[in-house]
């Protein structure tokens, strides 16, 4: 049969499946009925093969989502936020116990450590007056009621049970050591200025007609020559470095001024030794899906 | 089969992983997918078309488009994956089927030892682009099995309408000449 040219119309009408066999152009009605055979062929869908392919785009879907990177962003910012939040817990509580250990106030096995700690970094922090010289004379250095100087750090009054340090005595230069530290960085309220201890050197300073400062000028490192055992109340001079001496020595001080502030380190050594760290997050970050989510039965 | 006037919600059921929803593209899309990659690649319909369908799982949330565009892009992925598996084979065979092998076919696959419609959808599409230049059976796949216009079959396989008609009319002239001589088995 002769075939005729096709148009642009036509030829698109056949591909779309718009001709009828019986109205096909001359020679092409069996590509018609090739055409429509593929036009009203079904396929029946192979019901297993769905149901894993359909799961494994539901997989590849979810995993594509970006549901997950705001959950991420919180959780870094709570990673962040703990950090600082411990960061500013620690060092409260470094400050605070820098400026109790500076006073000689705290317990005795914490005032123990960080004299001794404080003694390798070059600070002089007085060590604890052990309970067996609690009935020394004052003129030693030591309170004399022991332990009793805590409460009088919290009462913030020195005509309470806590008497203190000797400000003229021992005690001296470790007082203006710490008075020359001037007040916590960290902690403004630590009360460090109304304790027993710095109410004694005022005290002693009133009694001697001069200011803390000036009075300060002329306190010497004690000697450990022996005849004053007194185990620990005396700050040692040895691990001072120089730049610390020489503000805390007013003789070498040319300018006569009220002795420049060593600024002991804020980081006084924590009493356990180990450095505070924000706990990792534990567990992988945990994502909700934005849409509620079928139950996926079928998933492989 | 068409999702119409309920497409939109489907896709973004889709997109979030609603299962109910990527069911449905997958029930209205993937016989018509399986016939056209099984027609230039025999046997392999099925296995090519869930790789498309996994591709295009993945590339779903970039997808903006009615359901014409989307179509036409599952197609175009499907297009990529017969290359692909082509490059895999080391060969791109220039012709379909051959007519000649087209008696040969296997079409007793099912228990009962019938052919099975899936089985003779597939042969019906075998036959009607047999002996055909892959590139111009590839054309009438796209305009007979998946239903695309001359325009819409040019953006899929990046060429001009122009020349899609063009192509298509040799093809029509090549599948007369053939089919004239021997008849279509329904």
């Amino acid at each position: 049969m002769k075939r005729f040219g096709l148009d642009d119309i036509t030829a698109d009408r056949l591909l779309s499946g718009r001709v009828a066999p019986a109205d096909a152009p001359p020679g092409y009605g069996t590509t018609v009925d090739a055409i429509q055979a593929v036009a009203n062929s079904s396929s029946a869908t192979d019901a297993a093969r769905e149901t894993l392919t359909v799961a494994a785009m539901v997989e590849a879907v979810r995993s594509k989502m970006p549901a997950h990177q705001p959950l991420r962003r919180r959780s870094m910012l709570a990673q962040l936020l703990s950090a600082k939040v411990a960061a500013i817990a620690a060092m409260s509580v470094l400050g605070a116990t820098a400026a109790a250990a500076a006073t000689n106030t705290l317990p005795a096995p914490a005032q123990t450590a960080i004299s001794h700690a404080a003694s390798h970094v070059g600070v002089s922090v007085p060590a604890p007056n052990r309970h067996e010289n609690a009935h020394a004379t004052p003129q030693h250095g030591m309170p004399d009621n022991g332990g009793k100087a805590n409460a009088g750090r919290h009462s913030a009054s020195a005509g309470d049970n806590a008497v203190g340090p000797d400000a003229t005595g021992k005690a001296k230069y470790g007082l203006c050591t710490a008075y020359a530290a001037g007040p916590s960085t960290t902690n403004p309220h630590s009360g460090k200025n109304d304790s027993v201890a710095f109410t004694n050197l005022q005290k002693a300073a009133d009694e001697a007609g001069m200011s803390v400062a000036d009075y300060c000028k002329n306190a010497e490192p004690p000697t450990n020559d022996g005849t004053t055992t007194t185990t620990g109340s005396v700050p040692k001079t040895d691990t001072t470095p120089a730049s610390n001496s020489h503000a805390a020595t007013p003789g070498s001080n040319p300018h006569g001024r009220t002795p420049p502030v060593s600024t002991p380190p804020v980081s006084t050594p924590p009493v356990s030794g180990r450095p505070v760290s924000t706990p990792p997050v534990s567990g992988p970050p945990v994502s909700t899906p934005p849409v509620p989510t079928p139950t996926n039965s079928h998933r492989p | 089969m068409a999702i119409g006037a309920d497409f939109d919600e489907v896709l973004s059921g889709a997109k979030a992983g609603d299962e109910v929803a990527v069911a449905r593209f997958y029930r209205d899309l993937n016989p018509t997918l399986v016939r056209f990659l099984g027609a230039q690649a025999a046997g392999l319909g099925e296995d090519l078309a869930q790789e498309v369908w996994l591709a295009l799982a993945r590339g779903l949330e970039a997808f903006s488009g009615d359901e014409d565009g989307f179509r036409a892009w599952m197609f175009t992925i499907a297009r990529r994956q017969l290359i692909t598996h082509w490059r895999k084979e080391g060969r791109r065979p220039y012709r379909t089927t051959d007519p000649a092998d087209l008696g040969d076919m296997d079409t007793s696959t099912s228990p009962d030892d019938e052919p099975d419609a899936r089985v003779l959808a597939d042969e019906a599409v075998q036959a009607l682009v047999a002996g055909l230049p892959r590139e111009q059976a590839e054309i009438v796949l796209l305009r007979v099995v998946a239903g695309f216009d001359a325009e819409q079959v040019g953006a899929i396989v990046g060429k001009r309408a122009g020349t899609i008609r063009v192509l298509q009319h040799r093809a029509l002239r090549t599948m007369a000449e053939r089919l004239a001589a021997e008849p279509v088995t329904k």
